[in-house]
C-alpha cells in the first residue's frame, strides 16, 4: 500500500460509470434467497443479556487493557488500548467487571481467546460523549483516528479495521458503498437501509470529507426495492448529486469485494493487489452507519444489527444486539427449537460456520444466526469422486479451476496450489454449491490454505532460528578469540615482567638461541664456530651480569652492615646512656641498687648481643644468596662447556656413522659377489671408503647417508662394468680360441 | 608407417597438453569456495539445532550428507525431510531412525529455577533469557523444541509442552472440535 497505484481509475471509466454503464464477474450462482422471513419486521433491541463476553485477543495479540476485576464500566467505556492497527474494545453496557479470562471465541475452531466478563446491572448507564462540534473542519488523522478509537470494523463479514481504509485519501478515485447483501438469509443491511437511510447519507458524507473521492456509488442489489427507494428518499431530502445509487442484477457473490468493483467499474484487480490499486475504496453500509454515529453522535461501536433466521427460530427478524452478548440468550429469546441435527450457523448458508453451542459471544463481525430446520437444509448427500465435469470452474467468480485445486489440495501439493492461484480463492461456496458429487470444496480449500500458511509460518520461524544458531555461533566464535588474544596478552605482559626482573636479558629467548645453536651445532664446521663463538659471547655477557649482580649484592650487604652497626651504636649508645643514668640514680639513691645496675647492665648486654646476632645473620643471609648466585654461574657455565663438548665431539653420532658405513660396505660386498665371480680386490676401496667416512663423520647424518649412497652406487656402477667388460674379453678370447682351433683344424684337414 | 604414428602420437600429445592447460586454468580460475549443497541441504533441514542426528547443529549435518552420511537422522524433519533430502541427493529415501514427535516447546517452572544459567548456555538459539542467580524463561517463539536445555538443568524444572493451538495455528479440522449441541429443547 505504500507503493503509488498505478492502474487507477481513468476520468472516461469514471464517466462510463456514471453513465448507467455496469460490468459483471465470472459465473456467480443464483441461490434460494430466502430473505422475506427476516426483512418484514423492523429491527429491535435485543436487551441487556446478565452477562456480556468481549474478546479483546485477536491474532494472539492482547492489547493493553485499561479495566481490571471488580471495576465499574460504563456503556461506552474503552476496554482497552489501540494496539498496532487493532481498534479499541468498548463495554456494550454498565456493569462490572466480574472476570478477564479465556472464552470461547466465534470462530469455527471453537478456541478459547481472552474475554473480559462484565456482569450487567440492567441500567443500561452511557458515558457522556464529546462531540465533534463540525467534523467538516476537523483533519483527516483526526477522524481516522476517532473512527480507531471508536472501535469499527467492517461489520460486512470480513472485520478489516475501517481505519486503515480510510488511509488513502491522496489516491481515491471511487468509493463504492457496499449494500448488497447477496448471501440468502442475511436482511440486517437491507432493514438498516430501510430504517436509517438518512444516516447512512450522513455517514457518506463523512466518508467522502475523509477520502475526497471523485464519485461515490451506492450498490444494491435489485432484490432489496425497498432499501433502495429508502435511500432515494434520503438522497433526494438531501439533494445531494455526487452519489449514486447502483441497483444491480441478483446473483451471488457480488457482495464480494473483488466482484463488486468488477460490476461497477468493469475492470478486475489485479491478482494478489488491493483494491486501492485501482483508486477504489469500499465500505460495508452497516460500517457507514456506524461511522456516522462515531464521527457525528461519537458514539462507539457497542451494537449491530444481526438477521435471526431460520424456521428453528420462533421468532425472526433483525435485532440490535450489543456486541458480547452470549448467543444463548438470544436463543432463549427468539425461541430457538432445535431439531434433529440442528445445525446453528454464524453467517449465511454459503459463507457462514456452524457452532456447536451457544455460549459464544455476538462479536462485531456476527451479521445473521441462522438455524435452519433439516426441512430447509438437508443433511448433505456424501461425497462422491469428482467426475470432472467443470460445473464449478463456470460458476466460479474468480476464475479459478476449482477442480484442479481440488485435486492438488487432496494431494496436499503446495506448490501447485500456489501456481493454480488457490490464494485468490473466496471462499463463496459458489463451486460447492453446483457440485454434483456434493463435494465441499471449500472445505478443501480452507484446510490447504491453513496447511500453507502454516507451512509459510514455519518456514519463517526455520529460518530464524537458523540466524540465530550462526548470530550464536558467530558470537562464541568472537569470545573465543577474545580469550586467546587476552591470554596471550597476558603471556607477553608476564614475559615483559620477567624481562625486567632478569635486568633486560630475554632468558626465554637467549634459552631458545641456545637451543637452536645447539641444533645446528653438527653442521658445518663455520656454522659451529660461531655459533661457539656466540655462546661464548653470551656467556661473557651472562658473567658480566652476574658480576654486576653480584657487586650490586655485594653493596646492599654493606649497607645493611652499616646500617647494622649504626643501630649497634644506637643501641650501645642507649645502654650507655642508660648505665649512666642508672650510675646517676645510685649516686643519687643508695648504693643497694647495684641489682638495678647489673640487670641494666646485663639488659644492655642481651641487646647488643641480639643487635650483633641480628647483623651476623643478615650478613649469613647476603653470603647465602651471593653462594647461589655464584653456584648458578658455575653451573650455568658448566652447561655451556657441557654444550660445547657435545658440539665437538659426539661419540654416539661417530658410531651410528661408522655403523651405517658398515652395512653399506656389506651391501656393496654382496652386490659384487653376485655380479662377479673373479674375485676383484674391493677389499681395499671399501677400507678407503669407510675411512672416508670416518673423515667425515661429523658432517650431517643425511647429508652424508645421501653422500654415501651415490658413492657407493657409482661402485657397484663401476664394478657391474668392469665385471661385464671382463666376461666380454673372455668371450672374445673363447672366440678367438675357437677361431683359432678351428683355423688349425682346417689347416690340419 | 611409423612416420605416421608418430604423427598420431604427436598429434594427441599435443591435444593433452592442451586440454589439461585449459582444465588446470579453469579449476583454478572457477573455483567455487563453499560446496552450494551444503546451503540447498541446510534449508530443508528444519533447524532445531537439536543434534540428534549426532552433528553439532543442522549445518554441520548438511555438511555430512553433502559428503554421504545417511539422510535418516533427522527426526524432526521426519519423513517429509528424509524424503527432500533424497531427491535433492538423488538417492533412494532411506528407513528414518527415531520417530517424528510432535512440536514441542520448552518451558521453565520458574519456581524450581535457582538462576545457574546452564540451560542459557545449551540453548542453541539463544531462545532462553535470564542471568545467574536469576530466573530464567523460554522465548516461546524462538524455542526449536530440540530439548537440549532438559538434560542440563540441575533441579529438572524445564519440561517440554506441546503448542497450544490457537486461532492462527488452526488447521480447520472441524471433525475435532468438541461437539456439545444443544438438544434438550
Amino acid at each position: 500500500m505504500t507503493t503509488k497505484p498505478i492502474n487507477l481509475l481513468s476520468e472516461e471509466q469514471l464517466a462510463a460509470i456514471l453513465s448507467g454503464k455496469t460490468g459483471s464477474f465470472h459465473g456467480g450462482i443464483h441461490p434460494p434467497e430466502n430473505k422475506q422471513q427476516s426483512n418484514q419486521n423492523a429491527i429491535e433491541d435485543a436487551g441487556i443479556p446478565p452477562f456480556l463476553v468481549i474478546g479483546i485477543e485477536h491474532k494472539g495479540h492482547i492489547p493493553e487493557l485499561l479495566v481490571n476485576v471488580g471495576d465499574p464500566v460504563l456503556k461506552g467505556q474503552a476496554l482497552s488500548k489501540v494496539y498496532g492497527a487493532m481498534v479499541v474494545q468498548h463495554a456494550s453496557s454498565s456493569g462490572i467487571v466480574s472476570a478477564i479470562e479465556k472464552r470461547t471465541d466465534l470462530h469455527p475452531s471453537g478456541l478459547p481467546i481472552l474475554s473480559i466478563v462484565i456482569e450487567t446491572d440492567g441500567l443500561d448507564r452511557s458515558i457522556a460523549y464529546n462531540k465533534f462540534s463540525d467534523y467538516q473542519s476537523q483533519a483527516t488523522p483526526i477522524l481516522i483516528e476517532a473512527v480507531q478509537n471508536a472501535g469499527i470494523i467492517g461489520l460486512g463479514g470480513a472485520g478489516f479495521p475501517s481505519h486503515l481504509k480510510l488511509s488513502h485519501s491522496e489516491s481515491t478515485k471511487l468509493l463504492i458503498i457496499n449494500a448488497v447483501e447477496c448471501e440468502p438469509y442475511i436482511t440486517a443491511d437491507d432493514r438498516l437501509m430501510q430504517e436509517y437511510g438518512d444516516e447512512i447519507i450522513t455517514g457518506i458524507n463523512v466518508l467522502q470529507h475523509m477520502l475526497k473521492p471523485e464519485l461515490t456509488v451506492i450498490a444494491i442489489e435489485d432484490n432489496k426495492p425497498e432499501a433502495i427507494a429508502a435511500l432515494n428518499f434520503a438522497l433526494h431530502k438531501s439533494q445531494q448529486t455526487n452519489i449514486l445509487i447502483r441497483s444491480i442484477p441478483t446473483r451471488y457473490p457480488s457482495g464480494s469485494e473483488k466482484q463488486l468493483i468488477e460490476i461497477i467499474t468493469g475492470q478486475q484487480t489485479p491478482i494478489g493487489k488491493h483494491p486501492t490499486e485501482l483508486g477504489v475504496v469500499m465500505h460495508n453500509v452497516g460500517t457507514v452507519f456506524a461511522i456516522k454515529e462515531a464521527i457525528i453522535d461519537s458514539k462507539p461501536l457497542v451494537s449491530r444489527i444481526v438477521t435471526i433466521t431460520g424456521d428453528a427460530f420462533h421468532k425472526k427478524g433483525n435485532v440490535s444486539v450489543r456486541i458480547g452478548t452470549p448467543i444463548q440468550y438470544l436463543l432463549d429469546k427468539y425461541k430457538f427449537n432445535a431439531g434433529v441435527s440442528q445445525k446453528l450457523i454464524i453467517g449465511g448458508p454459503l459463507m457462514g460456520f456452524s457452532i456447536n453451542h451457544g455460549d459464544v459471544p455476538v462479536t462485531k463481525t456476527c451479521n445473521c444466526i441462522l438455524a435452519p430446520s433439516l426441512q430447509e437444509a438437508p443433511e448433505a448427500p456424501a461425497e462422491m469422486p469428482c467426475i470432472r465435469c467443470a460445473e464449478c470452474a463456470h460458476v466460479c467468480p474468480a476464475e479459478l479451476l476449482p477442480q484442479q485445486l481440488l485435486w492438488y489440495a487432496k494431494g496436499k501439493d503446495q506448490q501447485k496450489l500456489e501456481e493454480y492461484n488457490l490464494a485468490s480463492c473466496i471462499e463463496c461456496g459458489a463451486c460447492a454449491f453446483v457440485c454434483p458429487s456434493s463435494i465441499p470444496l471449500v472445505e478443501y480449500y480452507r484446510v490447504a490454505k491453513a496447511e500453507i500458511s502454516s507451512a509459510e509460518q514455519q518456514a519463517k520461524k526455520t529460518e530464524i532460528a537458523r540466524i540465530r544458531f550462526e548470530n550464536r555461533n558467530a558470537r562464541l566464535q568472537q569470545a573465543k578469540l577474545a580469550r586467546q588474544a587476552k591470554h596471550k596478552e597476558a603471556a607477553a605482559k608476564r614475559q615483559q615482567q620477567l624481562k625486567e626482573q632478569n635486568g633486560g636479558e630475554d632468558l626465554i629467548a637467549a634459552a631458545l638461541a641456545r637451543a637452536q645453536a645447539k641444533k645446528q651445532a653438527p653442521g658445518t664446521d663455520s656454522s659451529e664456530n660461531k655459533s661457539i663463538a656466540i655462546d661464548l659471547k653470551k656467556d661473557a655477557v651472562a658473567a658480566a651480569i652476574a658480576r654486576a649482580k653480584a657487586k650490586k649484592a655485594a653493596a646492599d650487604s654493606r649497607q645493611k652492615n652499616t646500617g647494622d652497626n649504626r643501630e649497634d651504636a644506637v643501641a650501645a649508645a642507649v645502654a650507655r646512656a642508660k648505665a649512666k643514668k642508672a650510675a646517676a640514680d645510685s649516686r643519687q639513691n643508695d648504693a643497694g641498687d647495684d641489682r638495678k645496675n647489673a640487670v641494666a647492665a646485663a639488659v644492655a648486654r642481651a641487646k647488643a648481643k641480639k643487635s650483633a646476632a641480628d647483623s651476623r645473620q643478615n650478613d649469613a643471609g647476603d653470603d647465602r644468596k651471593d653462594a647461589a648466585v655464584a653456584r648458578a654461574k658455575a653451573k650455568k657455565a658448566a652447561n655451556t662447556d657441557s654444550c660445547e663438548n657435545n658440539k665437538t665431539t659426539d661419540p654416539r653420532k661417530d658410531a651410528v656413522a661408522a655403523a651405517v658405513a658398515r652395512a653399506k660396505a656389506k651391501k656393496q660386498a654382496k652386490a659384487e659377489s653376485k655380479h662377479t665371480k673373479s674375485a676383484e680386490p674391493d677389499n681395499s676401496d671399501v677400507i678407503a671408503a669407510r675411512e672416508k667416512r670416518k673423515e667425515q663423520a661429523r658432517l650431517h647424518k643425511q647429508q652424508k647417508n645421501q653422500q654415501a649412497d651415490s658413492k657407493a652406487s657409482g661402485q657397484t656402477d663401476i664394478d657391474n662394468k668392469q665385471a661385464a667388460d671382463d666376461t666380454k674379453k673372455a668371450r672374445i678370447a673363447a672366440a678367438i680360441a675357437k677361431a683359432k682351433a678351428k683355423k688349425s683344424a682346417q689347416k690340419e684337414q | 608407417m611409423i612416420i605416421s604414428i608418430a604423427i598420431a602420437i604427436f598429434t594427441l600429445g599435443i591435444l593433452a597438453a592442451l586440454f589439461g592447460a585449459l582444465l588446470g586454468y579453469s579449476s583454478l580460475r572457477f573455483k567455487v569456495k563453499e560446496d552450494p549443497i551444503v546451503e540447498e541441504l541446510d534449508a530443508i533441514l528444519p533447524q532445531t539445532q537439536c543434534g540428534q542426528c549426532g552433528y553439532p547443529g543442522c549445518k554441520p549435518y548438511a555438511q555430512a550428507i553433502a559428503n554421504g552420511e545417511d539422510i535418516n537422522k533427522c527426526p524432526p524433519g521426519g519423513e517429509a525431510v528424509m524424503r527432500k533430502l533424497a531427491e535433492r541427493m538423488g538417492i533412494e529415501p532411506q528407513q528414518l531412525q527415531g520417530e517424528k514427535k510432535p512440536k514441542l516447546v520448552a518451558f521453565i517452572h520458574e519456581d524450581l529455577c535457582i538462576g545457574c544459567t546452564k540451560c542459557v548456555q545449551a540453548c542453541p538459539v539463544d531462545a532462553i533469557v535470564g542471568s545467574t542467580r536469576q530466573m530464567h524463561t523460554v522465548i516461546g517463539d524462538e524455542c526449536t523444541g530440540c530439548e537440549l536445555c532438559v538434560a542440563p538443568c540441575p533441579t529438572d524444572c524445564i519440561e517440554m509442552l506441546p503448542i497450544a493451538l490457537n486461532t492462527q495455528n488452526w488447521q480447520w479440522k472441524l471433525n475435532v472440535i468438541p461437539c456439545k449441541t444443544d438438544t434438550e429443547r
